[in-house]
């Protein structure tokens, strides 16, 4: 049990590696803690398929997915579905300052799983959230 | 009331011509006023400017920001929730800075346009903004642009960002605003 989780972190350091991104530790940190609370292993084909998922909000009727503000293609720039606002990429291979702020993160996770889906996302999903997004 | 913060801010304002007199005294500050200002506080900016600009504080009365600031967990549809010290930093810096401490022309209208104690959400539900703004706003006007929303005013106001809602630089194409051209 132990051991595997020890290689379901290390696949996701990996993963995150990709990008030959600076700062993987906050994503680590996340993940280890998401794992500490009963989530199993991370993949981008779960993250890829939260991120289009979509939900229909009951009180305005509007459908509802990430990507609708950030894009299907995070390395382009999105935008705010309610003010229009300009989004900067979430892909950190193009965008460094993207995954680096474990509070930042934590933050809008917690918004927008809220906005988007109608409830908090589970330690699950957020894993394969960031996972994908760490791809990117 | 309005006299003795018109005196107040007359005081900073010839203070701050004082300070500024050193260096040029040709560049009248108090002039200047058409624009509003423009935020700098870095919380503000980083709470505040993710889902839309940050607006300036001089666009709303200080009871319209303790408003706002006062149900953040349920702001438009939206969470923007933040911790109890960042909230009352924020709140504080809007309040110092609000519309009717302002001695801008903008902010001159906004308050003229208010009723006592009325303390709307919205910028864009005062009713100097609204009315400017009720002919983009109409289903049956066909101008450019068209945005879902008026919050990103600087989608029209193209010299937002220093603070200019009334340059002739403005991306709205219409017959009826030509003059602004
Ligand atoms: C209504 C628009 C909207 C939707 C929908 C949305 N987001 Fe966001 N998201 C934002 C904004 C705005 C930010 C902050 C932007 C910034 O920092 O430039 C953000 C930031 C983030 C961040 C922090 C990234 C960083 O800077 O490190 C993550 C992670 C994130 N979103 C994931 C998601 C996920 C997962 C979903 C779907 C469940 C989602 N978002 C849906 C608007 C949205
Ligand atoms: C999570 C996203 C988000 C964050 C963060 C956020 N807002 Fe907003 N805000 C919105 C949305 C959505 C609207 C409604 C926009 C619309 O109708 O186009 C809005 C509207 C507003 C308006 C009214 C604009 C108008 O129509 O005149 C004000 C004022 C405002 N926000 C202030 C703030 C302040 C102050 C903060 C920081 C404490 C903040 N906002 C942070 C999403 C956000
Ligand atoms: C769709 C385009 C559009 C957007 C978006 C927009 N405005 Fe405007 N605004 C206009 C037009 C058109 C006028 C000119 C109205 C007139 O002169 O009759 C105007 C005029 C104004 C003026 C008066 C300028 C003067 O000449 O003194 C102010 C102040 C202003 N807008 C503020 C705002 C604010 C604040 C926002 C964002 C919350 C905003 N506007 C968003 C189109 C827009």
């Amino acid at each position: 049990m132990a051991t595997g989780r020890g290689i379901v972190v290390a696949v996701a350091f990996a993963l995150l590696g990709v990008g030959g991104r600076a700062c993987a530790g906050p994503v680590d940190d996340l993940l280890q803690q998401f794992q500490a609370q009963g989530a199993s292993h991370f993949t981008v084909a779960a993250g890829e398929a939260l991120w289009e998922r979509s939900v229909t909000d009951p009180k305005t009727g509007e459908v509802r997915r990430c990507a609708l503000c950030h894009t299907t293609d995070l390395r382009k720039v999105g935008k705010h579905a309610t003010t229009g606002k300009a989004i900067e990429p979430m892909a950190p291979s193009v965008n460094p300052k993207r995954l680096a702020d474990k509070e930042k993160i934590e933050k809008w996770l917690e918004r927008n799983c809220k906005w988007t889906l109608g409830r908090v996302c589970t330690p699950q999903e957020k894993g394969d959230a960031l996972t994908m997004i760490g791809s990117r | 009331m309005r006299t003795r913060i018109h005196g107040i801010a007359g005081l900073t304002l010839a203070a701050g011509a004082v300070c500024l007199g050193g260096a040029t005294l040709s560049v009248p500050t108090y002039a200047a006023s058409a624009r509003v200002l423009v935020p700098t506080d870095s919380a503000y900016l980083k709470e505040c400017g993710a889902c839309h600009m940050a607006f300036s504080p001089e666009l709303l009365p200080a009871s319209s920001w303790r408003a706002v600031m006062g149900r953040l967990d349920d702001h438009f549809g939206e969470s923007a929730k933040v911790d109890a010290s960042v909230q009352r930093g924020i709140t504080d810096y809007l309040v110092a800075n609000a519309a009717d401490r302002a001695t801008n022309e903008q902010s001159r209208a906004i308050m003229g346009s208010l009723s006592t104690n009325e303390s709307p959400l919205r910028i864009t539900q005062v009713p100097y903004i609204a009315g400017l703004h009720a002919a983009v706003l109409d289903p049956i006007w066909n101008g450019t642009p068209r945005p879902k929303t008026l919050t990103e005013c600087g989608v029209c106001h193209i010299k937002v960002q220093s603070g200019d809602y009334k340059s002739k630089d403005f991306s709205v194409n219409d017959e009826a605003f030509r003059w602004k051209k």
